[in-house]
């Protein structure tokens, strides 16, 4: 059989991931503190070629190894930073992370995030602020999540009128003490799963919950009212990439033409008389 | 390609949105929405149906293939709009964000931020009249009981205490009572009802008690202004520059979708 036809059919199947991720990522250039993805692709486990009925005993008949083709193994979110904008409305909650120490076993910083309480009561995580105050006067996100506290329960701001210190203290607009926003540390950010509506859960080891970064020295951070973060999708490089993906699946497809090629030439010449 | 298709019916509705807000521009005491994304469902994709180590992932197994963006909250945005001088003794500017005027329509109590009222008949024939909006819906105090003019009026006058006092063409005033405005405390909670009317869901249903949503204050000189309305809040440049922004968007999917499109021809065309 021709291997490099499996091959190419399995790079142009990457390239079709790899679009619907980029198409992704251009669908989320509005969703506030997004993170683009990024493909990471894979070739398949190495096959061993061994030779049959050869006759030289030397080389015992094996040839060497040979891969069967390539996959997107994972998505890779970008947990850089977005920029700020401006937003005037008070719901509106940017989360600023300062300068992070690299986490020894990663080489890479964490990551800050706010605590949000999922459908099932389980804690799961968001870099989106915008937030709304539902009819119970709870600071909730955007789908209507409840935002956590460092007591891991919803704040009740009362309504938007409500007042957020750069550290997360959150002051009513009656003038009464509300509680502290919860902000979660991740050691390692790439361990946080989508899991829609804006939300990420952690699958790291850890999964009793993050360590809070309120109050901590080690984990800086700055919360901006009025503010949002702004998806850090890269729109240029998106469509760039984009092309390229394209490119490469045209790329593939010539070459599985071109293996049809071969074989009809195996089915239809070799052996015609005259 | 479905994801793209689903984020760009998203961007017609934030663009909706806009539009709205533009044709309502001019319109005395009208409220802005605005529209914010969220990512959608996430599917997750195994390679293998038993988990297996797989080599150098930097991230939990299986990759989380994404289905766009969609509309998470349409917001109405209640900052206070200009206030424009009309000199007109039923015209009305409130100048506090939050607030509105209570009035009662055929389908129950409704909030307005339109402060142009004017007179109509209580009963046709009758000389008793009463203050309408534009549409014809009752201004009410919190209580709901209309604001009644014995006979023919000349001049209104509100007192900074927020008494409404009549002049009446035969001579003489009457005191129709104090004008009250209603404090929503969670504006989100309003339904839009059309006309710039405004309306409570059922608070029972939401399990919200309604003294903690909805109060009622006499209108004073620092929460109404007399002889005057105020604006929309929606401000023409930032609206088209949201405008602009949705349409590169939705020109970038279209283009994604054409791309798409394309690959399958190249598959199409193998043989």
């Amino acid at each position: 059989m021709i291997r490099g036809f499996y091959q190419a059919a399995s790079g142009m199947i990457a390239g079709q991931r790899q679009t619907e991720m980029l198409g992704d990522n251009l669908a989320n250039m509005h969703t506030p503190g997004h993170k683009s993805d990024h493909g990471a692709t894979r070739t398949f486990p190495n096959m061993l070629i061994q030779a049959m009925d050869n006759g030289d005993a030397g080389t015992n008949g094996i040839i060497g190894d040979i891969p069967t083709g390539v996959y997107m193994q994972e998505r890779i979110p970008d947990v850089r930073q977005g920029d700020l904008r401006e937003t005037g409305v008070e719901t509106d909650v940017a989360l600023l992370q300062g300068a992070l120490e690299p986490e020894a076993d990663t080489g890479e910083p964490g990551m800050l995030l706010f605590a949000v309480q999922d459908e099932d009561g389980d804690v799961q995580y968001t870099r989106n602020g915008n937030f709304a105050v539902d009819g119970q006067g709870l600071l909730t996100t955007g789908e209507g999540h409840y935002i956590l506290g460092t007591d891991g329960e919803p704040l009740e701001v009362e309504n938007e009128g409500f007042v957020l210190e750069s550290d997360g203290e959150i002051t009513a607009d009656s003038g009464e003490y509300v509680g502290q926003l919860e902000v979660a540390y991740a050691p390692d950010p790439l361990q946080l799963a989508k899991t829609g509506a804006g939300l990420l859960q952690y699958e790291g080891e850890d999964l009793e919950g993050l360590p809070s970064a309120v109050g901590d020295d080690a984990y800086p951070y700055e919360l901006q009212q009025q503010f949002l973060e702004r998806s850090n999708v890269d729109v240029g490089q998106t469509m760039t990439d984009m092309t390229k993906a394209y490119r490469q699946f045209e790329a593939n497809q010539t070459v599985l033409q071109a293996y049809d090629q071969n074989m009809q030439r195996t089915v239809n010449d070799i052996g015609s008389i005259g | 390609m479905l994801s793209s298709a689903v984020t760009m019916s998203q961007l017609q509705q934030s663009m909706d949105t806009i539009s709205n807000n533009m044709a309502n521009i001019n319109r005395t005491g009208y409220q802005r929405r605005e529209d914010s994304f969220s990512d959608l469902l996430f599917q997750q994709t195994d390679h293998q149906r038993v988990s297996q180590p797989e080599g150098n992932r930097l991230t939990p197994e299986g990759i989380r293939v994404g289905n766009g963006a969609g509309i998470s909250q349409t917001a109405l945005r209640y900052d206070q709009g200009a206030v424009q001088e009309t000199e007109r003794a039923l015209d009305f500017a409130l100048a506090e964000a939050g607030v509105f005027f209570p009035v009662q329509t055929e389908d129950g109590q409704a909030f307005t931020r339109d402060g142009a009222f004017y007179l109509s008949e209580t009963v046709p024939g009758a000389d008793t009249w009463q203050l309408v909006t534009r549409e014809g819906d009752v201004l009410t105090n919190g209580d709901g009981e209309p604001f009644v003019v014995p006979g023919q009026a000349s001049d209104f006058t509100l007192d900074p205490d927020g008494t409404l006092v009549a002049d009446l063409m035969e001579g003489g005033s009457a005191t129709l009572g104090e004008l009250e405005v209603a404090t929503i405390e969670r504006p989100q909670l309003l339904e839009a009802m059309g006309n710039n009317l405004f309306q409570l869901p059922d608070l029972a249903a939401l399990d919200v008690d309604e003294a903690d949503v909805l109060g009622f204050d006499v209108a004073g000189a620092d929460q109404v202004t007399q002889g005057a309305l105020e604006q929309s809040n929606v401000d023409m440049a930032m609206e088209m520059t949201n405008l602009m922004e949705m349409q590169r968007s939705y020109g970038m999917h279209a283009r994604n979708i054409t791309q798409q499109d394309e690959m399958m021809g190249l598959v199409n065309s193998l043989r």
